[in-house]
């Protein structure tokens, strides 16, 4: 049977089960990327990101029974296992957090330079935004993936409450305790006075 | 109260109206009442600008890394372990069996490699050997007819050591030498010699001179002090 792009995860994910290379492959490229931003932006590390990414489809493969369609989509189900992963490789590694991701090939990561960039612009907003990351990766855990989905992701909090499998007022506190501690982090590496009243509370 | 509406206050302003115009479960009109706020509330004004900023450096953060993708090693990991579970079950009972047969066959192959190595163990000229006396096979060039004999171990250049229960005559037709015991050479070895006939007088056998120099062979029992006890001449 032929598979269209716009085939229902479901419908993909039953056909995978009965041993459809191409469904499962279908299935694979629509979510492993988001997954793998996800997991990068949780941990900071693309190695991290990408062992996750990997037993989150080894856990689909073997198992596929193990999600009920009535208990959410997919995407939430791959989601809660990515980030039952993400806290196990949180445990498992040190405190100490890589200000600096380096890629496979041992450059840093982070920004693209562009043309219009000269070096001395393209270093301070490079040192910024690893300033950024080191803020948003320092934030707990349950704030910190609320920040990724909603202000890294861009998504709605109806999209994160179904994702994280809560309700969106659960999502609405987290994001603004979140978004409290972030702020702070942030004023104090512009050195600016803390404005935030309920950090404290 | 403006309007019959009622104002938002900073504490809501901050759960519900930094984010107002995403969230949405507020209504128009709360994003309005938050709009409201924070331009009668100069701290909310404040801490919205502020937000703001925060806002545009996530924004870079998101755009930096938006192009990463997963690494195509992994799709080729997990498409593996997928054909390995979806394998055609007969193909799979094949590997299977050829594995379990590979199996039997390499016991079956040791089993014999051991058994025969003890087999050649027990045979070989340095192993235990049953009956007594014991003995080892040596090569001897005869000089009579200037052919050579087979031999396993060297003892002595010109003798042959024969084992008594492999001898054609049975290792009881020895004629005792003078001054031997035969209960001495219980672990003895039968030696077969090549001598001239006159050496035989030596041993205190009878020679006859007109042959007396002529080559012929002996089987001598040495004893295990290795002095000869008996002698014999083979057929």
């Amino acid at each position: 049977m032929k598979i269209r792009q716009n085939d229902q995860d479901e419908e993909l994910l039953k056909r995978s089960a009965k041993g459809d290379e191409e469904a499962f492959t279908v299935l694979y490229r629509r979510h492993a990327d988001v997954l793998y931003r996800f997991a990068f932006r949780m941990t900071g590390s693309s190695w991290g990101a990408e062992e996750i990414v990997q037993d989150v489809f080894m856990t689909l493969v073997r198992e596929p029974g193990k999600y009920d369609t009535e208990r959410g989509t997919l995407p939430a189900f791959l989601f809660g296992i990515t980030r039952n992963k993400i806290m196990k490789y949180n445990e498992r590694l040190p405190r100490e957090i890589s200000l600096v991701e380096r890629q496979e090939d041992g450059s840093g990561g982070g920004l693209t330079l562009r043309d219009s960039f000269t070096p001395a612009m393209w270093a301070e907003q490079r040192e910024r935004l690893e300033k950024v990351r080191a803020a948003v990766m320092e934030l707990p855990i349950e704030f910190r993936e609320t920040v990724v989905l909603c202000e890294l992701e861009e998504m709605t909090y109806d999209q994160a409450a179904r994702m994280l499998d809560c309700p969106i007022g659960t999502i609405r506190s987290r994001l603004h305790r979140g978004r409290a501690l972030l702020l702070a982090k942030l004023e104090m590496l512009r050195d600016a006075p803390r404005r935030w009243s309920s950090v404290a509370r | 109260m403006r309007n019959g509406r009622v104002d938002m206050n900073c504490e809501e302003f901050e759960i519900l109206g930094l984010d107002s115009q995403r969230d949405a479960s507020i209504s128009d009109d709360g994003r309005e009442r938050a709009v409201q706020h924070a331009r009668v509330c100069g701290r909310c004004a404040a801490l919205g600008a502020s937000w703001a900023a925060a806002q545009a450096e996530l924004a870079a953060l998101a755009e930096s890394s938006r192009i990463l993708r997963v690494p195509a090693r992994v799709e080729t990991r997990v498409l593996q372990q997928f054909r390995l579970k979806h394998q055609p079950r007969q193909e799979r009972r094949f590997l299977q069996l050829a594995t379990w047969g590979l199996a039997a066959a390499a016991v079956i192959v040791c089993t014999f490699g051991v058994w025969d190595w003890h087999k050649w163990r027990q045979g070989s000229p340095g192993g235990n050997i049953a009956g007594s006396p014991t003995a080892a096979r040596n090569e001897v060039p005869n000089p009579a007819t200037g052919s050579s004999e087979t031999n396993a171990s060297p003892v002595t250049d010109d003798s042959e050591i024969l084992m008594a229960g492999n001898e054609s005559n049975g290792g009881n037709d020895f004629t005792q030498l003078p001054g031997s015991s035969l209960q001495e050479v219980e672990d003895g070895a039968i030696v077969r010699v090549g001598m001239e006939r006159a050496s035989l007088a030596a041993f205190g056998l009878p020679v006859n001179e007109d042959e007396a120099s002529d080559w012929i062979q002996v089987d001598l029992l040495v004893g295990s002090d290795g002095s000869a006890q008996a002698v014999r001449l083979p057929e």
